[in-house]
């Protein structure tokens, strides 16, 4: 065993090492711990509920009572039907056939699981053909490590991290497994109150160990001692067949490889003992992490679990954080509509606005009466504060006119669950009660409020994020019936009502789920529905569509509480019991995540890495609550509340990070090329990642892809219009609608021959662009939107029908959902009309800037699309430098490039070609630049032919190429100056005659003609110029060479 | 061909004597009955194919053969027949010699300067009396210009086509002169057939100075020679005659490559290959490749000379065309191939001269055989097979000792002096050229292993090549212009494309002698600019009116040259210039339009 007993979760260098060992038995008596399901190739393979490992608390007592029965010749007490896999005894032979259902499943998992390991080993020899899009390969993160610290002079425009740190493995090929952490926490079914525009406070208010788990947990952790090698020689691309087999052999009895876990679990439920169970199943999970992790294992550094310099992260939130606890205000409350967080005094109302970016000044303050408040929102125009006082009382007060007014309800018969402010064209404001929703009108000279509507529902409580528009009312016993409606701009949608999957617990009991459970997430405009199911430790994603709601799969969770953000349409799932966050990018329909489980750093904003480190600690320090502690809030979509501290932090991404911890760079270009924040910095990083390919000579067939990829993306700004300057105006008239997919589909729909999936993918999504581009049509000549829904229904393809978004979607929050940090109120009121919003949002999807929403202006300098001439700049022309050794590998690039930028007809700078004609001619290879020439893959341009004339010094068919260019793009001047240059002085002349060429000096043609020494012929040119030139007999040179002649005559 | 002494007997009726002696000796022989029985068939539809007549001393060598055959049981009657069919060859209008000047200098030694005559069989005192004259003539110009000796020399009754191939190694080419009118022909094209045999046995061989250096006794070049120019000059029989270019092939270049013109995008993915190939193919090293389509260039990063080689050997042997041979290749490269037969029979039996002793000896191989090495004929017709995997395989170079597998070929490039092996692909009508440095092929393992990384990486991109050019391509008469018979040659780059070679035989006779003329006088106005002014490159243009009424034109712009038949134009030379100015913006990028 370990010299260290204990872990953290915050500072384990790979997934692997998570502790995935028992605890003590009372800790872990909780039947949906062990519920936990193996991942691979982002397939879920889910133990069942009755397979053996979820029988392993009624192991012991069931072992001993089938011995007992073993012993007591069987037969006694009635009959009883026994598993002859676990030796459990059932009541009745139904119960053991679903038994042994379970077990028959469990084998074809199993069976599935090896296969699929078998196929990873193989894939990772050979990149597959069909790579999935968010299957991040093998890692390699000392590459860019490596880089950050060689090429100085590529001027890396990123900051990077220590390079002490060791980026963990992860690996698509086998997931991690569950965390056992989830185990510790019983806290099924907490209360709490809504996230949005109700008070924080008590949030997660029930989790028993939270704060101290991860670091006090006693962690029987198999160590295996040797460290994983810092950037030594041998890199991650070891065949994973290879580390398996090795790690296989190498280990003892600890672990054992995924495909016998099955026996695994037999022989634990023989043994009867738990935590030997445990340990054998983490065995193998180890194992799993093994696979990715070349060498042995490291060991793990045991540092304070939140922070450290040590420790890694692909998401960090920014020191300083919004700081509003003054100490007389009551709680802290967020208003997603407007982006406000709120705390009330006692007699007033201090907002801080956090969107685009968190502002720290002073708060704006309203002055409301005393009184309870269990919620505030801002009118969406913030003409008017809404403050709900109790459950049946909600007050208003006009900010401009100060009047004030009360809606209430009766007490008795329903009760206020909240409010929220909606743009929708009907109503302004939604009550939601127990008893239903009530849609109302606020008349502003009335000051009051009109009832438009009343819909009737039993509703237990509801879930709403002003993102979406979207409200989810739950309803039912277990509250897994729900009803959506969406209100937006366009008008209101209803759902059908549909009900979400929940794992059945034991018997007679009931998981019911709660609010906390369900997270409204918006990402790359399409709305979808987290629903946790804390029993079966899965996640579900359904996804919205106008008339129906479609469960896309599930994530596993290594922890019972969830916590989800959205940071630049990448989700970021909390495992807030493990203080580890997974992302997970959900492009196309592959839930694989995308990076490793890794702590959620706090990072200080300074630049300088060292005094980073040292303020980190210092920060650290000084904060007094703890990461994931229980004051923390999510807030929709990439805020952290901590609610005790009365902070405030944004989420980010640490793109350098992610995109380090990727060996497929095509894979890490497209992720990072669907991001929308910070787009210079993502750009610098993919012209970074470009060249350090490039430097480090990967496969020509690498960088292949990874320039399709960067131009395809280009490809599809360039057609929105936005990538080319002085494109602007085009945007108007630009589809918007289809925009939104192009972005979307954007990188895949490079024709990579070996990609056919994506092919059909983008297939469908080319298709579900054209139905897009109807809808839009169709908005906006009629302005509304009741008749888009009728156009899609004439869509043959169910599918593609199904996948298209609502118009409303569409209309009025992509404003949000294209930048989730970032959205001006200003927007949202100009949405009210269709028509108006298409170019608006065009604009926005367009102009992807991080400082200002409203910045209609330099997207070129804004976008993350990295056109042809940037690429030369900043890769080709860079790294020439580097590569001077071997010009033939960067033409041979080059070349990649030229047709990858062909393919989308960009126009090239001729500087390119002139470095290709340089490149070549410094090999020798001048036959090559022929045939580039000839066949026009050098487009003709005047730099070309002037390089052509230069690298044709030595030699002379080089040379007449030039030439022959020049006098193609009747370039005449310098046509005629260079074949003087050459002697050519009577062609010269022919042609300087024929296409009135009277730039170049007579002169020069005499002396051409005088350097050949023919009288005849200088007789001629003299005799020409004479004649045609006029005024040509006065000038000085006509008698000097008439004197010439007769000399030489 | 009426020649000879007496009346002229027809061939079909000796090979009928023939047969019937063959049936008789075969009959004794059972095991060759068969082979027997294919050849004399063969012999016979040849025969009556080609309707040739030979001379009484043939028939008379026939006699003489089925007496060997009666006498010398040893004798292979296959080998005797090819030899006889050889023999009835009208070879009489055609000699080629190679010779050494600086070998058998003392008397008595002359036969020692012999590195190759054709036709074999000709007495040494023959040989050497051609020599002898060439020598003389050699020796004699090189008075006045040491430089270039002699190029030509045109006798009453022969053309003397002289190459120094290399340094007092020469080649002479004799064509004798028949009084009819087919026998008009242009010196340069016939040397540039020497030229061309010695850049392929160059290319294959190494050069004839390091071979004679290597063995001073002379056998290894002979050996080598021998079979290589015989089986060279397989390809000019049309029926059982020798045809060497003559002013009907007036629009065509030899040692030049046609090219295929393909649209950038597609240029693009060929260049992706090319660069795949050389760069991430095969290990770590850089490999060339040249690849074809069809018989025609699609890429290449050879240098201009190598790539001729190579290409020129690939629309011989390696293509698609070359493989199957049944079907006659419209190239500009080949000329007819139905003399299949003939031609194979011929190179079978050929070669047997190796020592200077002329006698009768087995084949080639045996003959070249003394060491009990196989000397490689690459040229050998229908040796490379293609293999289930794509590739290109043949035992042309044997195989390696103790295995079945075949050795595979080597080829010494000019450029960079080194030897390279040749390994080739083949999909659908792509031809994929590979040349990997010899040297770090190390073994069979390394070689099949190159082969599996090459499909492995290459495949896809090779099939979207493949199918990209069979999108665009237009067939064999895709360069026809229609009212346009001509010839472009790019000289820097041994360039060259003309009108399919089936719309210029529609020409008339005499435009073809005018155009033939005109060439001759155009190379002689070349030579003559060249040898005044190495460094300028004249420009000049002729444009003259056959008795036809046809324009023949001929243009030279800086290294470029254009020859053109206009038989359908218009009075006017105005005409004809525009013509030219039009066809020359259309299609040669202005390259020919007059300033």
């Amino acid at each position: 065993m370990s010299e260290r007993e204990t872990h953290d979760f915050m500072s384990v260098d790979s997934f692997s090492q998570l502790p995935f060992i028992g605890r003590p038995a009372p800790g872990r008596d909780k039947p949906q711990a062990s519920n936990s399901g193996i991942r691979l190739f982002g397939i879920e393979f889910p133990q069942d509920p009755d397979s053996p490992v979820e029988d392993i608390e009624s192991s012991p007592k069931d072992q001993s009572s089938s011995a007992a029965a073993a012993g007591g010749g069987g037969g006694s007490g009635g009959r009883k039907f026994e598993c002859h896999y676990c030796c459990r005894n059932f009541p009745t032979s139904q119960a053991l056939g679903g038994h042994q259902n379970a077990h028959k499943r469990e084998r074809q998992h199993a069976k599935r699981a090896h296969l699929q390991s078998a196929m990873a080993a193989a894939a990772h020899h050979h990149p597959p053909p069909i790579a999935d899009g968010h299957v991040y390969g093998l890692l390699n993160y000392h590459r860019l490590n490596s880089l950050i610290h060689t090429p100085s002079r590529l001027g890396l425009p990123f900051e990077q991290h220590p390079h002490s740190l060791q980026y963990p493995h992860w690996s698509s090929t086998g997931s991690p497994n569950p965390n056992p952490a989830g185990r510790f926490y019983a806290g099924v079914g907490t209360v709490s109150q809504p996230i949005t525009g109700n008070p924080l406070p008590g949030l997660w208010r029930s989790v028993p160990a939270t704060s101290h788990g991860g670091a006090t947990s006693p962690v029987a952790h198999r160590d295996r001692s040797s460290p994983l090698p810092l950037f030594s020689g041998d890199d991650s691309r070891i065949p994973v067949g290879v580390l398996a087999s090795s790690s296989s052999s190498s280990s003892s009895s600890s672990s054992t490889p995924p495909s016998t876990a099955k026996d695994n679990h037999r022989q634990t439920l023989e043994s009867g003992t738990v935590n030997e169970r445990e340990e054998k199943h983490l065995g193998a999970e180890a194992d799993f992490g093994k696979l990715c992790v070349p060498g042995e294992r490291n060991t793990v550094r045991n540092k304070d679990w939140y922070g450290g310099f040590c420790a890694l992260s692909h998401v960090y939130i920014q020191h300083p954080p919004l700081r509003c606890n003054i100490p007389e205000t009551q709680g802290l409350y967020y208003d997603d509509g407007n982006k406000l967080l709120l705390s009330p005094t006692a007699d007033q109302v201090l907002s801080w606005k956090i969107a685009p970016t968190i502002q720290l000044d002073p708060p704006e303050s309203d002055s409301v009466s005393e009184g309870p408040i269990l919620s505030i929102r801002y009118s969406l125009d913030r003409k008017v504060i809404g403050i709900q006082r109790s459950n049946h009382e909600i007050q208003f007060k006009n900010r401009e006119t100060g009047e004030m007014f009360t809606r209430k309800y009766r007490p008795d018969s329903e009760s206020i669950l909240g409010f929220f402010w909606t743009d929708c064209p009907t109503c302004d404001i939604i009550f939601i009660k127990t008893s239903g929703l009530d849609l109302l009108h606020y008349e502003p000279e009335l000051n009051t409020l009109r009832l438009v509507e009343s819909k009737r529902f039993n509703v237990s409580w509801y879930v709403y994020t002003h993102e979406s528009r979207m409200i989810l009312l739950a309803s039912g016993m277990q509250c897994t019936v729900f009803y959506g409606f969406q209100f937006s701009s366009g008008g209101i949608i209803r759902l059908p009502k549909f009900e979400m999957t929940m794992t059945k617990a034991e018997a007679n009991q009931k998981p019911v789920l709660t609010e906390d459970d369900v997270h409204i997430v918006t990402i790359y405009g399409r709305i979808y529905c987290l629903q946790l199911d804390r029993v079966g430790m899965l996640l579900y994603l359904y996804r919205f569509y106008r008339d129906a709601v479609v469960q896309q799969g599930t994530m596993p969770i290594y922890s019972s509480k969830i916590a989800v953000s959205v940071v630049d349409n990448v989700l970021l799932v909390h495992q807030v019991d493990a203080k580890v966050v997974i992302l997970y990018d959900i492009f196309l329909d592959s839930l694989a995540p995308i990076s490793a489980p890794l702590p959620l750093l706090l990072r200080s904003s300074s630049n300088n890495r060292r005094q980073k480190i040292l303020l980190e600690d210092n920060t650290i320090s000084a904060y007094g609550g703890t990461i994931y502690g229980d004051s923390w809030t999510f807030l929709v979509p990439d805020l952290i509340c901590d609610v005790d501290n009365g902070m405030l932090w944004r989420i980010s991404l640490d793109l350098e990070a992610i995109a380090a911890s990727s060996s497929d760079i095509p894979l890490v270009l497209e992720f990072l090329q669907r991001r929308k924040s910070e787009p210079t910095k993502i750009k610098q990083l993919c012209l970074a990642i470009l060249r350090t390919i490039i430097v480090e000579k990967r496969p020509v067939s690498l960088i292949a892809r990874a320039i399709d990829v960067l131009i395809a993306s280009y490809a599809h700004s360039a057609k929105m219009g936005n990538a080319l300057p002085g494109d602007k105006g085009a945007s108007e008239n630009s589809p918007s609608t289809g925009s939104q997919h192009r972005i979307d589909s954007g990188p895949h729909v490079d024709p990579r021959s070996e990609m056919s999936p994506e092919r059909s993918s983008e297939q469908e999504s080319s298709g579900k662009e054209k139905e897009h581009q109807q809808d839009r049509d169709a908005s906006k000549t009629r302005a509304t939107d009741v008749s888009v829904g009728k156009l899609k229904l004439a869509v043959s393809d169910p599918e593609v029908d199904m996948s298209l978004e609502p118009v409303e979607t569409r209309s009025g929050q992509f404003l949000e959902k294209s930048f989730p940090c970032e959205k001006e109120d200003i927007q949202v009121e100009s949405s009210n009309t269709a028509s108006e919003k298409f170019p608006l949002r065009t604009e926005e999807l367009n102009s992807s800037p991080s400082t200002s929403a409203s910045n209609q202006q330099g997207t070129q300098l804004t976008s993350v699309a990295i056109s042809p001439n940037e690429m030369y700049n900043s890769v080709f022309a860079v790294v020439e430098d580097e590569m001077g050794a071997d010009p033939a590998y960067l033409v041979a690039v080059i070349v990649e490039f030229l047709r990858s930028v062909s393919k989308e007809k960009f126009y090239v700078h001729p500087k390119i070609y002139v470095m290709t004609i340089q490149l070549l001619a410094r090999n020798n290879r001048y036959s090559e630049i022929g045939l580039f020439i000839i066949n026009k893959i050098l487009e003709p341009s005047k730099e070309v032919a002037l390089q052509l004339l230069e690298s044709g010094r030595q030699n002379l068919p080089t040379h007449k190429l030039g030439i022959d260019m020049l006098r193609q793009l009747s370039l005449h001047y310098d046509y005629v100056t260079i074949l003087l240059q050459d002697g050519y002085y009577l062609e010269a002349l022919r042609y300087a005659h024929k296409y009135k060429v009277i730039t170049v000096r007579p002169s020069l043609f005499l002396e051409a003609a005088l350097v050949t020494r023919d009288t005849q012929n200088l007789a001629a040119v003299l005799r020409f110029f004479s004649d045609f030139l006029p005024g040509f007999k006065e000038t000085s040179d006509c008698s000097r060479y008439q004197r010439i002649l007769v000399e030489m005559s | 061909m009426r020649r000879g002494r007496g009346s002229p007997k027809t061939l079909n009726g000796v090979s009928r004597g023939l047969a019937r002696a063959l049936v008789a000796a075969a009959s004794r022989r059972q095991d060759q009955q068969k082979r027997l029985g294919g050849l004399i068939y063969n012999l016979q539809r040849t025969d009556l194919d080609a309707g040739c007549t030979v001379d009484q001393d043939v028939e008379w060598l026939l006699g003489i053969g089925v007496f060997l055959i009666w006498n010398h049981e040893k004798l292979d009657f296959l080998e005797f027949l090819q030899y006889l069919q050889f023999k009835t060859l009208d070879v009489h209008i055609f000699k080629i010699c190679i010779f050494d000047l600086r070998r058998g200098q003392h008397e008595g030694q002359e036969l020692d300067k012999i590195l190759f005559f054709f036709p074999m069989e000709a007495p040494f005192s023959a040989q050497l009396s051609v020599i002898g004259l060439c020598e003389g003539i050699i020796t004699f110009t090189r008075i006045f210009s040491p430089e270039a000796a002699c190029e030509v020399i045109e006798a009453e009754r022969h053309s003397y086509v002289f190459y120094e191939a290399e340094p007092d190694i020469w080649m002479v080419m004799v064509m004798e002169k028949s009084k009819d009118n087919e026998s008009f022909w242009r010196c340069d094209a016939l040397r540039r057939i020497l030229k061309e045999v010695h850049y392929l046995f160059m290319m294959f061989h190494g050069s004839l100075r390091s071979l004679l250096e290597k063995q001073p006794g002379g056998e290894l070049a002979r050996n080598r020679l021998y079979p290589f120019v015989l089986d060279y000059l397989t390809d000019f029989y049309v029926g059982k005659k020798l045809q060497m270019p003559s002013f009907r092939d007036s629009l065509r270049e030899r040692g030049t490559v046609q090219t295929l013109t393909v649209s950038r995008e597609v240029a693009i993915e060929v260049q992706s290959l090319i660069t795949m190939l050389g760069y991430s193919c095969i290990g770590n090293t850089t490999c060339k490749s040249v690849i074809l389509f069809h018989d025609l260039l699609v890429s290449t990063t050879l240098s201009p000379e190598d790539t001729t080689n190579i290409y020129t050997y690939a629309v011989l042997r390696l293509t698609p065309q070359a493989l199957s041979s049944s079907t006659n290749s419209w190239s500009y490269l080949l000329k007819g191939t139905s003399a299949t037969t003939v031609a194979v029979g011929f190179t079978a039996a050929t070669g047997p001269v190796s020592d200077g002793s002329q006698q009768l000896s087995r084949d080639a191989s045996s003959a070249g055989q003394g060491q009990g090495n196989n000397v490689p004929r690459p040229l050998q017709r229908e040796k490379w097979f293609k293999g289930k995997d794509g590739f290109l395989t043949t035992d042309i170079w044997g195989a390696e000792v103790g295995s079945l597998v075949p050795v595979l070929p080597t080829v010494w490039l000019r450029e960079t002096e080194e030897n390279m092996c040749l390994c080739i692909y083949q999909h659908k009508n792509l031809t994929v050229v590979i040349l990997i440095p010899a040297c770090s092929l190390i073994n069979e393992q390394g070689l099949s292993l190159a082969k599996q990384q090459l499909v492995e990486n290459a495949y896809p991109k090779i099939l979207n090549v493949e199918e990209k050019l069979s999108r665009g391509w237009g067939g064999e008469n895709s360069y026809h212009v229609s009212g346009y018979r001509y010839l472009v040659i790019d000289g820097d780059r041994h360039i060259s494309r003309a009108s399919p070679p089936g719309k210029v035989t529609t020409l008339a006779k005499d435009s073809l002698l005018t155009l033939n003329k005109l060439r001759e006088e155009v190379d002689l106005e070349k030579l003559r600019a060249q040898r005044t002014n190495p460094e300028h490159e004249n420009d000049f243009e002729v444009c003259i009116r056959a008795k036809n009424n046809a324009w023949v034109i001929a243009k030279v712009t800086r290294g470029k040259e254009l020859h053109m038949v206009l038989e359908k134009a218009n009075e006017t030379l105005l005409y004809a210039t525009e013509a030219v100015e039009k066809f020359s913006n259309r299609y040669c990028e202005g390259a020919f339009s007059s300033d």
